[in-house]
């Protein structure tokens, strides 16, 4: 299980930004390293943390805003 | 050239040069991305990890300018395509640049992949008459034929997990092209490019505009990839382990 402070580092890192960039109003539409192969690294990244659990979830590669990919993992059981 | 030969031309050396004869939609278009440059607050740009210089490449012109569409899907470009290729072409995505690049070599396939393999295609129209001191294109005849180079086979497929590993790994990939070239001892050409001349180029043709005598200096260009109506997939290379069944998928956006 990851929470939200893990995911916030999850996604700093897989686009190489200080955490401080990450919260809950992050998205594609607002953050510049967040474009198309930075999404494919988070989405990557998430995976490797969860165990190759992420990559079962087939709405997760929509989720473009930091907040639908927390959403998303709740609700399939990999985030608290 | 007879048609037929400026195919055989293209299937033997990788690119083909043709001039579109447009420089009204060509001074249209020059307009346009001066007014987005001026008016946008923020521009769509290309991959920091694909750049290796401040001026920026603006990617999906078309969606802000009709006229960067009808370039990029010029008929006379989707004519030659359809001949070169007897598949009907589909233009996915478009860069406009201001100055050269200063890339190095590099092949579009190292970027993006397509089953059946190989099925993508460049082409670049010169906006201007291309100055030889301004980072002009380079290319490397015959270089479309060489192996696919697979990401997968360099570490064992270590998946990327940051935009960080991306770059070693485009890095190491950039390090492999310019030590087959020397070993190889490849030449390269510097075809002489006016206003409005196009040149299309096959998927893995080397190209670049990595000798630059004035950094900063003007050199309007706007390029298009396509893809082919038979493609079933297309994929993201560097994400891919082809031979262990590993296809990330890449989504494209039709123009």
């Amino acid at each position: 299980m990851i929470d939200k402070n893990k995911l916030i580092k999850i996604i700093a890192k897989a686009l190489d930004v200080s955490p401080k960039k990450i919260n809950d109003k992050s998205s594609t539409k607002n953050l510049e390293e967040w474009d198309s192969l930075g999404h494919l690294a988070i989405l990557t990244s998430i995976d490797k943390h969860t165990s190759g659990k992420a990559s079962k979830i087939e709405t997760l590669a929509n989720c473009t805003s930091f907040k639908d990919l927390y959403k998303t993992l709740v609700t399939n059981n990999i985030a608290i | 050239m007879t048609l037929q030969a400026q195919k055989k031309f293209y299937q033997d050396n990788g690119y083909l040069i043709f001039n579109i004869n447009d420089n009204l939609l060509i001074d249209k278009v020059n307009t346009d991305i001066e007014k987005i440059i001026q008016n946008e607050k923020k521009i769509k740009k290309n991959s920091k990890i694909y750049s290796y210089n401040d001026s920026p490449r603006i990617v999906e012109s078309y969606k802000k300018s009709i006229n960067c569409k009808l370039l990029a899907k010029h008929s006379k470009i989707i004519e030659m395509l359809k001949f070169l290729y007897e598949e009907e072409p589909l233009a996915f995505s478009t860069i406009n640049f201001l100055t050269s690049t200063q890339q190095p070599l590099h092949s579009d396939y190292a970027h993006f992949g397509t089953i059946p393999e190989l099925l993508l295609i460049g082409t670049w129209i010169a906006l201007e008459d291309i100055n030889p001191d301004a980072g002009p294109l380079q290319i490397v005849p015959g270089s479309h034929m060489w192996d696919i180079y697979r990401y997968s086979e360099q570490d064992n497929h270590k998946t990327p997990t940051s935009l960080n590993e991306i770059k070693k790994k485009y890095t190491t990939y950039e390090n492999w092209i310019k030590k087959k070239i020397l070993n190889n001892k490849v030449k390269k050409l510097t075809p002489a490019m006016k206003k409005g001349d196009c040149i299309i180029w096959a998927a893995n043709l080397l190209h670049g505009s990595p000798d630059c005598v004035v950094p900063g200096s003007s050199r309007k260009s706007q390029a298009t990839h396509w893809t082919l109506r038979n493609v079933v997939k297309h994929y993201n290379p560097i994400f891919s382990d082809l031979k262990n069944g590993i296809i990330v998928e890449r989504k494209v956006e039709y123009i």
